[in-house]
């Protein structure tokens, strides 16, 4: 099945034409990546699909559902939640509740409840934090005994964990990465690689996309691969089919290493 | 529990020094003394300073109804003094003020630099409504709440376009926008001369305009209205503490950190805004109705911008998003410029020193506001 299904999707900025007739599809399940040099239009390819703008032109369609005139909030609640390039956590709260912001229960609690100091707010509460806690155990201990500590004291490696925590926190269809290994050293980005993978295999149904820079990064991790450059999407298909593919080269291999 | 009792006694009995001893001189001594005492104790005796503080998180049922208990000896202690009363008075209805305006700015991150606005919406509702409408005070007051509620809604409909500065400008906008209304609507509102004789509320046939009489004792009128002050502050800390620790009050929290990232996550910021500002709008409006009610007499000009400010520089002062760092604050700025009314000129550039003295040398407050402490993973963590 289909569950997400992206036709033409164009945005231009005054004269940038910032993504250009993009189209593509995703399956349950499937990961996607998306490569291109910098200011080819991966994040706002994102921006698009997680409704914080609105295409000049196109169509999405997430989970059987046209997406257009939707808000941020009611995209998300169809199933798509996303982390951000430059890391936007809730960097005055904690690493639970950074989880727990991802939550349903967070949603659900009525005002009147909350201040009664009712039954039903005590056991969302409580069920919150035993699920944010479960989340966070896919990193092993290493944010689970940071658990308490405010987001912006964390190592800048925890604070992209904790991104993918927050984002999975949902039990969402799909995930977007923006760069989840941007600012991370070789031997980190190896242990991000294989906890993704990890994430992959706990929650097989879980479709994503991820941007990245690095292909050796993406290589063992996705199915298909989509090539942005300028806007447009210059290579779509199997991961070394794209890497072998001459436009490819030129755009962007042949840049050579971008650390950014 | 000990350790409890004995800090907030001395602190009843440095506000009742302060009170009985008249030379400025000697209060700004000892109150520089205090200070001094308390910096050095956190410096030296560190472990002290932190044993108190766990031991007041951890038994805040405690502290409050001892707090409670000795605020209500009070009026006792100061032998029914009407003006120190009325001082107490004051210092209350600032600090329901500074809970509803900490919730709006510091939890939720709108910044509201017009709050009088809805004071002055609650004090005209019960000045309105009692005087001219002969409603009971006591069905006015809610309803004082309630249309500073609306007006809070108001106020939050054009906000919902703006952040940051240009937010401040609109609120800033909206306070002078309230102020004019209130001077020009001259039918209702009696224009610049305000509302005068506004009837004193009754509590089961007792006028509270009238003294507070025990028989062995007799206290001046402003007691019945710091006993009804006291209530309302207590029922509004214990709301707003319920607000802050629900999810709801995390979710506003999230939404002050990131607006676009708490809307990527779910939350229809439009709805959580105009409820901040609501709930916020709200106290303002009790305490403005508390007000009319007790001094009889408002006028448009005692909620000015420099209220607005005031009530910021409190919640300053105690610490953002702090619930008892903003009542410290707004005792604190109402009872010590009181010693001082010699100075009474400067009072407004006083607030304005507080306000770059704290962004400059104490970002978080006086008392910080501290983070929910949760147990994670609940089976193995039992212990
Ligand atoms: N809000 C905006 N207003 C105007 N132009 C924009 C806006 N957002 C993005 N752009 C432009 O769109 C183009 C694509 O930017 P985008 O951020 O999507 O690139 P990217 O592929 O994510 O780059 P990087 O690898 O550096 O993250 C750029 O030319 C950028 O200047
Ligand atoms: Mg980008």
């Amino acid at each position: 099945m289909k569950l997400l299904d992206v036709q033409d999707l164009t945005i231009c900025f005054g004269g940038v034409i910032a993504v250009n007739e993009v189209s593509f599809a995703l399956q349950a399940g499937e990961t996607l990546g998306v490569i291109g040099p910098n200011g080819s239009g991966k994040t706002t390819l994102f921006n698009l699909l997680s409704g914080i703008y609105k295409p000049t032109s196109g169509t999405i369609t997430l989970a059987g559902k046209l997406t257009q005139g939707l808000r941020t909030d009611e995209i998300f609640h169809l199933g798509l939640s996303r982390t951000f390039q430059n890391g936007r956590l809730f960097w005055n709260l904690n690493v639970l509740e950074n989880i727990m912001m991802g939550l349903e229960e967070v949603r659900n609690t009525s005002i009147v409840g909350s201040i009664m100091g009712m039954q039903k707010e005590k056991d969302l509460q409580k069920q919150a934090v035993q699920k944010a806690s479960k989340i966070m155990e896919i990193f092993g201990t290493l944010l689970t005994s940071q658990a308490n500590k405010v987001a912006s004291d964390l190592p800048y490696a925890d604070r992209r964990r904790l991104e993918i925590c927050r984002a999975i926190a949902s039990n969402p269809k799909v995930i977007l990465l923006d760069e989840p290994s941007a600012g991370m050293d070789g031997i980190e980005t190896e242990i991000l690689m294989n906890d993704l993978l990890k994430v992959k295999k706990a929650l097989p149904e879980l479709s994503i996309i991820v941007v990245e820079h690095d292909m050796g990064f993406i290589k063992g991790l996705v199915d298909k691969v989509m090539v942005l450059d300028y806007g447009k999407c210059i290579a779509y298909g199997l991961f070394d089919d794209v890497a072998a593919n001459e436009d490819v080269i030129k755009a962007y291999l042949g840049q050579g290493d971008e650390a950014c | 529990m000990i350790k409890i009792l004995l800090t907030e006694i001395i602190g009843y009995i440095l506000f009742l020094f302060f009170v009985y001893v008249e030379d400025p001189i000697a209060v700004a001594g000892v109150m520089a003394a205090f200070i001094v005492a308390v910096v050095f104790l956190k410096k030296k005796c560190g472990e002290l300073v932190k044993d108190l503080e766990k031991a007041y998180a951890d038994n805040l049922g405690q502290v409050g109804i001892i707090a409670v208990v000795l605020a209500v000896t009070m009026p006792f202690s100061l032998m029914g003094d009407a003006y120190w009363l009325q001082v107490l008075n004051f210092s209350i209805l600032y600090a329901i003020m500074a809970l509803g305006l900490n919730f709006m700015t510091g939890r939720a991150g709108m910044i509201c630099l017009g709050y009088a606005a809805f004071i002055a919406i609650g004090a005209y509702t019960v000045g309105i409504l009692t005087l001219k409408a002969g409603i009971s005070f006591w069905l006015a007051l809610p309803l004082a709440g309630l249309f500073a509620s609306i007006f809070g809604v108001i106020l939050g409909l054009p906000a919902l376009r703006v952040k940051g500065h240009y937010l401040a400008l609109v609120t800033i906008a909206f306070g002078l926008i309230v102020q004019q209304l209130l001077l020009n609507l001259e039918n209702i509102t009696g224009g610049t001369n305000g509302l005068i004789n506004i009837p004193s509320p009754h509590f089961m046939g007792i006028d509270m305009g009238a003294n507070l009489d025990f028989g062995f004792m007799s206290l001046s009128y402003q007691a019945n209205f710091y006993y009804l002050c006291l209530l309302i502050l207590a029922i509004t800390t214990i709301l707003i503490y319920r607000f802050s620790n629900s999810l709801f009050g995390l979710a506003l929290n999230a939404m002050r950190e990131d607006q676009l990232a708490a809307q990527c996550y779910g939350m229809n910021i439009t709805r959580y805004k105009l409820l901040a500002f609501a709930i916020g709008a709200f106290f303002g409006g009790i305490s403005g109705g508390l007000y009319a009610a007790m001094i009889n007499f408002i006028a448009p000009e005692n909620f000015g911008y420099s209220m607005s400010i005031l009530v910021i520089s409190m919640i300053i002062l105690g610490g953002l998003d702090s619930i008892p760092g903003a009542i410290i604050g707004a005792f604190f700025l109402t009872i010590f410029p009181e010693k001082f009314r010699a100075f009474e000129d400067y009072r407004v550039m006083f607030y304005g020193i507080i306000i770059v003295l704290c962004l400059l040398f104490m970002r978080e407050g006086l008392l910080p506001f501290k983070h929910r402490i949760f147990k994670p993973s609940i089976p193995k963590g039992e212990n």
